[in-house]
């Protein structure tokens, strides 16, 4: 992958002076410099500092970006899209790992699935009050855990959560009051 | 913090950015960072023969669609079976497939039958029939009705101011501007002229009627209300390049009258003795024809010998080839089976007497 600069390669994209392979090639590896620790940060919030965790849902979130490509109006402001692809990408992760670690589920799959251990690196934090908010935040439902964070971390309205994950505002509105309930429960 | 009527702690939401900012603080593994490179760059590399790739169920789809299009486009442009038909007296067989005989007007034009509701229709020459139900109003040409036996529901032939009851039988019906007229093959039907009586008439007989234009024309003494059924064996005369048609002589129009009442007093032989004097009399060759026909029918329908009809039908051939009655002497042979016979010798018929 090229390690031009940046005006550069944008502009041999917009002129069409490349082959459009090399020119797409050129495009993405600009983006991803620009937008991975944003997407790398979200996925270890919502991955509860798990890397590998973090590192899947990077990789998903940019395969995904490159097929979309194409159908993208502006690519130079995909903070926005980005955002709302990492954010659903790590709610349908955490449902599925949470529900791969249901009871009944890890019964019958457990001759048969290796149990996730958390890596060390997401155990360990030096501070014992990190570590607590952290394995709080961990024991929300994923929902749950979302909202909260896009509420209380990113600043978002309850109507713009509700668009970035497709709820409407009444339940966008539970869920966060629900999480915050929880996680004041727990953090007390 | 009051979210949603529930109050958050500023101590909570610090911990939660504390806890967020340690992990932005975290760098990323540069092995991972290469690793997602190079997927990246393979996948890059990959999507134009992935989009390649996705074409083609887009061609499938569109070259299923065209063969479809092309099917029905096929199916849609087949000959209807109603509007191009076509008749050959040779292949009205049983056994031969006619098309389905529907409902409205019909062109009958080509050398196919058609059949519905045990009903055969099939044309000497190009016919416009309008067919509801069970009546049938033949517009102009001529026809050949093959009607199985009903038992009920009796088939209703109209030809201008002609109408002809039929419960099983095989007709030909005539009819155009100069007037219709009917010859009966097989069983009997009823024809009504106008508001006369109907009349039931035998296998053989000829009956005929003037159109309501020609009567006024004042060809004809006889109108719609009193047309005499005439048991003439008229023939339709068409030559090409003109409509010129036979109009009976005062001799042969005599002769047949006393052919006819022959024939309905039973004295068959007589009347074909009578046609054959007739026809050594009668000098206009078409008169001969109507005569010659005449008497292939007596020996053919009332005498019922195959073989004399069969000679006297290959006499009739041999004289007067695609003559006037060419399409019905053939359907006789046809059904007589003449050409199976081993007899070849083919006395004159006519001219013997």
């Amino acid at each position: 992958m090229t390690t031009e600069p940046r005006a550069s390669s944008k502009a041999q994209v917009h002129r069409g002076a490349v082959d459009p392979v090399e020119a797409l090639a050129q495009t993405i590896d600009r983006l991803y410099r620009e937008h991975h620790a944003t997407v790398y940060r979200l996925a270890l919030r919502y991955g509860s500092g798990n890397e590998a965790w973090a590192e899947d849902v990077v990789q998903d979130v940019f395969l995904t970006l490159l097929d979309a490509l194409p159908s993208l109006h502006d690519v130079d402001h995909l903070g926005g899209w980005l955002y709302r692809v990492t954010t659903n990408r790590c709610l349908r992760k955490l449902r599925r790992d949470r529900f791969l670690d249901h009871p009944v589920v890890h019964a019958c799959l457990g001759p048969f699935r290796d149990r996730a251990v958390d890596p060390p690196e997401a155990q360990v934090f030096a501070r014992r009050d990190l570590e607590r908010t952290r394995s709080v935040l961990a024991l929300l439902p994923p929902k749950e855990c979302i909202v909260v964070c896009m509420h209380l971390l990113d600043g978002k309205s309850q109507v713009e959560i509700g668009q970035i994950l497709g709820f409407s505002k009444s339940y966008a509105c539970k869920l966060l009051a629900r999480g915050m309930a929880r996680l004041q429960r727990e953090l007390r | 913090m009051n979210t949603a009527g529930t109050d958050v702690g500023e101590s909570t939401i610090a911990r939660l950015r504390e806890l967020d900012d340690a992990y932005a603080a975290r760098p990323r593994s540069a092995r991972a960072t290469d690793h997602l490179r190079r997927v990246l760059e393979r996948r890059a590399l990959q999507a134009p023969v992935r989009t390649k790739l996705r074409l083609w169920p887009a061609v499938a789809f569109v070259a299923g669609a065209l063969l479809m299009g092309v099917a029905v486009r096929m199916h849609a442009s087949a000959p209807e079976p109603q509007t191009s038909t076509s008749i050959a007296l040779e292949a009205v067989d049983d056994e031969s497939g006619c098309a389905r005989l529907g409902t409205g007007d019909i062109v009958v034009t080509g050398s196919r039958c058609l059949e519905d509701d045990g009903v055969r229709i099939t044309a000497h020459r190009p016919s416009r029939l309008r067919r509801a139900a069970v009546d049938y109003w033949l517009l102009e040409g001529e026809v050949l009705f093959d009607v199985r036996p009903r038992l009920d529901d009796r088939i209703h032939v109209h030809a201008g101011e002609a109408s002809i009851d039929v419960k099983g039988t095989r007709f030909v019906v005539r009819f155009d501007a100069e007037g219709g007229g009917v010859t009966l093959l097989e069983g009997r039907v009823a024809v009504r002229v106008g508001d006369a009586p109907p009349r039931d008439i035998a296998s053989g007989e000829h009956v005929s009627w003037p159109s309501l234009t020609a009567a006024k024309r004042g060809s004809a003494s006889t109108g719609p209300g009193d047309a005499p059924l005439e048991n003439l064996g008229e023939p339709e005369a068409e030559e090409v390049g003109s409509r010129r048609r036979l109009t009976p002589t005062p001799d042969l129009q005599s002769l047949l009258a006393e052919v006819h009442a022959l024939r309905e007093r039973g004295k068959y032989e007589q009347a074909i003795a009578r046609l054959r004097e007739g026809a050594e009399r009668l000098s206009d060759p078409r008169a001969r024809q109507v005569i010659s026909y005449e008497t292939g029918m007596l020996l053919e329908r009332q005498v019922r010998d195959p073989e004399r009809a069969c000679v006297h039908w290959r006499e009739h051939e041999h004289r007067f080839g695609g003559g006037l009655y060419a399409s019905l002497v053939r359907r006789s042979m046809s059904r007589l089976r003449c050409h199976e016979s081993k007899r070849m010798e083919t006395p004159s018929a006519l001219e013997s007497e």
